[in-house]
């Protein structure tokens, strides 16, 4: 597995590279883990390691019903942005790798900004135009922050998807006679069907994970679970924190092995 | 005349694609251009049309401190995340196979991982009777319980935690690429482990330190919510004094000019950057 | 049989900002006409054919098809087929499914659309292949698919760009013998575009040469062999020595003396202003002992090639002047050897006069 390392490291060399590595990964997972464990406690507050094993905070959370709506609200408003992040990353990717023209290379760089920027500037300045727009507190709110952190995900995978096949294939629809939408429609999107839906995926888990924007733009209605995660840590550190962030954990996980598999799947096979 | 001929094909459907720009376009301009004008302007013009907001940060206070304190960690958040990730990265580069999926799979696990709940672990592991210290008595190293929160050291462990595939991923990507052969070579024309280090291996993954180094300093100088949890009421970085002095002390302008600040540094940074990175790219194909 | 359309470029341009990637040309290409671009790359030619299939709009001029103005119709209307340099199948449909792809495109019945499938694949030799990916088949087979698809719905004017480019240098020779079997076959216009000097020739019924973003000549392949307007179209057709004229004096009627940099002085049919001269390599003599012609050098063989059916000398007979000389050769010709001394000739009818 480690092939030539060894003849370039030596034994000595080798066992160091052996402890660094399980060093790493103990620091990279062994946090999670403690969360993970101290979620399934019997007492009052956290322990660890826990004595005895019990879902009674499971159970907590369950029946708080501020828990189940702060969820709800988190898969309505990732899967909301989902599909206007897909829906704007697609036309500009579009537009930007298939436009032609050379200053819409700055205007695919503005697209990717919001992803460097520190949300909290974005949020300060949001905050006002949704007041002026009377948006303010509103799911609509939400999810237009969410989805303009969002879209440059999705703008690069799809980038990334229609630079990866030529060009000719759409040039080619059109003198068969295809106009422009259904060039679209049967080459393009075949074509990055797989990007999108990955993009998509992407774009719902950023939603479901992000905070600095629910704090500002987010209602007592609207808000989202890692808001009232966060509302909970300021206050007391309850195991039941520990079995939602655990359950959250478990959910982006799953997200995150079906982006992979689409990804996979569509390295191996060629497009059915 | 200019000139003759171009790339050999230059067939475009142009006109058609650029007519879906203006959805995006508006989009952008309403809800990322506009608000982003609106909180410079509102640094310079509110209260009154001047630089008062800046003198405010600038001068005597806590703001100007803040400010530092906030590249400071940032600098020593990425400077660590380089120095761990470096050596990881490289036996990482080198691995096939199931191993380098389990590592690659790890490291973007981590990534995806809510960093609220991240930094949830580490609060707990750090509380006065938490596993950390319990770990440090058990081994002597510690007679009694020791602060570890609110403390700088426990701000920088906790962003590294949540940075480091940020450094990890452009760093392995790079190494992957950099041909073996190459140091093979080295080593039959009889150069010694360090200078070939020095002279071939490190200057070919220099683009990869780059966008590593780049990407976690400006992602660190926006930090919230580790610094919140970890550093919560003792060592405060410039996001945290912005939501503060936005939503408890409604103090719009000033937090305005210290975003303006915090902005201005990221796209200076960002733009550096693609230089460096350009230029590098560049020197490696020479 | 598809009646062909004809062509016609009116002053048609082309500029990129200060980059002129074609400048005003007018060209008229008949029904049914095999008419080749030819010219290096970045000579013009595939903005030209873009023109004509819509994707580059003319910052002048017009194009016209069947004598109506195309300039600005969208590509899906123009009714053109065209074949792509990497034939552009779609690789997410079969074999079947690509050529069904313009006749879905134009609403035809399910039956009618099979029927004449069946009968495209059948034309390409591909009536197995039906059901196929894309990625299954050889490069020639893909070509063929290309070639069926773009004329399934039996289009008048056909586009072709560099179509052979992909493929290794036999399956190229057998499938130009295949294209000039197709055109005969199915009769439209074809226009094709190519940076291969032999495979134009080969071909086109008449070819225009490229360069600069301008035709350079137009005319049958014979012709502009023969009988090249400058020295661009000599060189880029077949080998030409060039050797640069500095003076040119007549002698008699049609026949000049010409003084070259490069030293030999020389007679030639032609009038001025005499630029160059050029001699085709199978015009001279070459042989030991001096040669019976007007123009008669002593030189040196400085390089010997064998290609197929004939022997390329290089001659060195002044200083920095090399002529190549072609000369035939079977099993039974005398190769002259490397470094002997020899006499290269040819009349004055043999050397081009141009004027640069």
């Amino acid at each position: 597995m480690m092939g030539r390392a060894d003849a370039v490291l030596g034994v000595a060399g080798r066992i160091g590279a052996a402890v660094l590595l399980a060093a790493f990964v103990l620091f990279l997972v062994a946090p999670v883990v403690v969360i993970v464990l101290m979620s399934f406690t019997d007492q009052l507050y956290l322990t660890f390691p826990p004595t005895r094993f019990a879902l009674r905070w499971y159970a907590s959370a369950w029946e708080q019903s501020r828990w189940l709506r702060a969820a709800w609200n988190s898969i309505q408003i990732g899967t909301a942005t989902a599909l206007a992040s897909v829906a704007l990353g697609t036309l500009s990717a579009l537009a930007v790798t298939r436009g032609g023209r050379r200053w819409l290379l700055p205007f695919g760089s503005l697209v990717v900004a919001p992803m460097m920027l520190p949300h909290v500037i974005i949020a300060i300045g949001l905050y006002p135009t949704m007041l002026d727009l009377g948006l303010s507190g509103s799911y609509a709110a939400v999810v237009i922050g969410h989805t303009v952190v969002a879209t440059p995900l999705v703008f690069t995978t799809v980038a990334a998807a229609l630079r990866g096949y030529d060009h000719a294939l759409e040039l080619a629809a059109r003198t068969l006679g295809a106009n422009g939408w259904r060039t679209f429609r049967f080459v393009t999107l075949p074509m990055i069907a797989g990007g999108l839906l990955i993009g998509g995926i992407f774009a719902f888990a950023v939603s479901f994970d992000e905070l600095m924007l629910a704090l500002f733009l987010a209602g007592p209605r609207t808000e989202t679970l890692p808001r009232l995660l966060w509302e909970h840590l300021a206050q007391s550190v309850t195991p039941t924190i520990a079995a939602v962030a655990t359950l959250i954990l478990a959910f982006t996980l799953l997200l995150l092995v079906a982006a992979e598999t689409l990804r996979r799947r569509k390295a191996v096979e060629p497009p059915p | 005349m200019a000139g003759i001929g171009r790339a050999a094909k230059p067939w475009t459907l142009g006109r058609g694609y650029l007519l879906l720009l203006p959805l995006p376009c508006g989009f952008l301009a309403v809800f990322f251009v506009w608000p982003l004008l609106r909180v410079v302007l509102r640094s310079v013009l509110d209260p009154r049309p001047n630089f008062s907001n800046y003198a405010k940060v600038l001068g005597a206070g806590p703001y100007a401190h803040i400010l530092l304190y906030t590249i400071e960690i940032a600098a020593l958040v990425t400077a660590i995340c380089l120095l761990l990730a470096y050596p990881v990265a490289a036996l990482t580069a080198r691995m096939r196979g199931g191993a380098l999926q389990v590592m690659t799979g790890l490291i973007v696990a981590s990534l995806w991982t809510s960093a609220v709940i991240r930094s949830y672990a580490w609060l707990i592991l750090f509380q006065r009777y938490g596993v950390v210290n319990q770990a440090l008595i058990a081994l002597g190293l510690a007679g009694a319980p020791v602060r570890i929160l609110q403390t700088t050291t426990a701000v920088a462990i906790g962003m590294v935690h949540v940075l480091l595939p940020f450094m990890l991923l452009p760093l392995i990507a790079t190494m992957r690429r950099i041909d073996p052969t190459l140091l093979r070579a080295g080593r039959i024309l009889g150069a010694a482990p360090v200078r070939l280090f020095l002279r071939v291996y490190l200057p070919l993954s220099l683009p990869g330190v780059n966008a590593g180094v780049a990407l976690v300093f400006i992602t660190s100088l926006g930090f919230f919510i580790t610094p919140s949890l970890l550093g919560g009421g003792r060592t405060t970085m410039a996001a945290m004094i912005i939501e503060e002095e936005a939503d408890t002390y409604l103090d719009w302008p000033l937090a305005s000019a210290i975003a303006t600040i915090l902005l201005a540094l990221t796209v200076v940074i960002y733009l550096a950057y693609g230089r460096l990175a350009r230029v590098e790219v560049t020197r490696s194909l020479r | 049989m598809t009646r062909g359309a004809s062509v016609e470029f009116a002053g048609v341009s082309k500029q990129y900002g200060l980059v002129t990637a074609l400048r005003p040309t007018s060209l008229v290409i008949a029904q049914g006409e095999f008419f080749a671009f030819l010219g290096p790359s970045g000579s013009g030619k595939s903005t030209l054919l873009g023109t004509v299939a819509g994707f580059i709009p003319p910052s002048e001029g017009r194009v016209l098809i069947e004598g109506s103005d195309v300039t600005a119709m969208p590509p899906h209307r123009r009714n053109i087929g065209m074949v792509f340099q990497n034939y552009a199948l779609f690789p997410y449909l079969t074999v079947a499914q690509n050529i069904a792809f313009p006749l879905r495109m134009r609403r035809l019945p399910r039956g009618e659309i099979a029927r004449r499938v069946d009968r495209a694949l059948e034309m390409v030799r591909l009536g197995d292949f039906g059901g196929r990916m894309p990625a299954q088949l050889s490069g020639g087979q893909q070509q063929r698919v290309a070639l069926a698809r773009a004329a399934v719905y039996d289009p008048p004017l056909l586009l072709m760009d560099e179509p052979l480019g992909a493929l290794d240098k036999t399956l190229r020779e057998e499938m130009q013998e295949e294209l000039r079997q197709f055109h005969r076959v199915v009769g439209a216009t074809i226009l094709y575009v190519t940076h291969d000097q032999q495979e134009a020739a080969a071909m086109a019924d008449r070819m225009a040469i490229m360069n600069h973003g301008a035709v350079e000549q137009a005319g049958p392949p014979r012709d502009l062999y023969a009988r090249p307007e400058n020295s661009f179209v000599a060189r880029f057709l077949g080998e030409a020595n060039v050797l640069r004229v500095v003076a040119a004096d007549p002698v008699a009627a049609g026949r000049l003396h010409l003084r070259t940099e490069e030293g030999p002085a020389l007679l030639a049919c032609g009038s001025p202003p005499a630029g160059i001269a050029c001699i085709r390599p199978e015009d001279i003599a070459i042989a030991e002992a001096p040669i019976e012609r007007e123009n008669c050098f002593r030189g040196r063989i400085v390089d010997i090639v064998h290609v197929a059916g004939s022997i390329r000398y290089s001659v060195a007979i002044a200083a920095n002047c090399t002529l190549s000389v072609r000369v035939r050769s079977d099993r039974r010709t005398a190769v002259l050897p490397m470094d002997a001394a020899v006499h290269v000739g040819w009349d004055a009818q043999d050397a081009l006069v141009l004027p640069s």
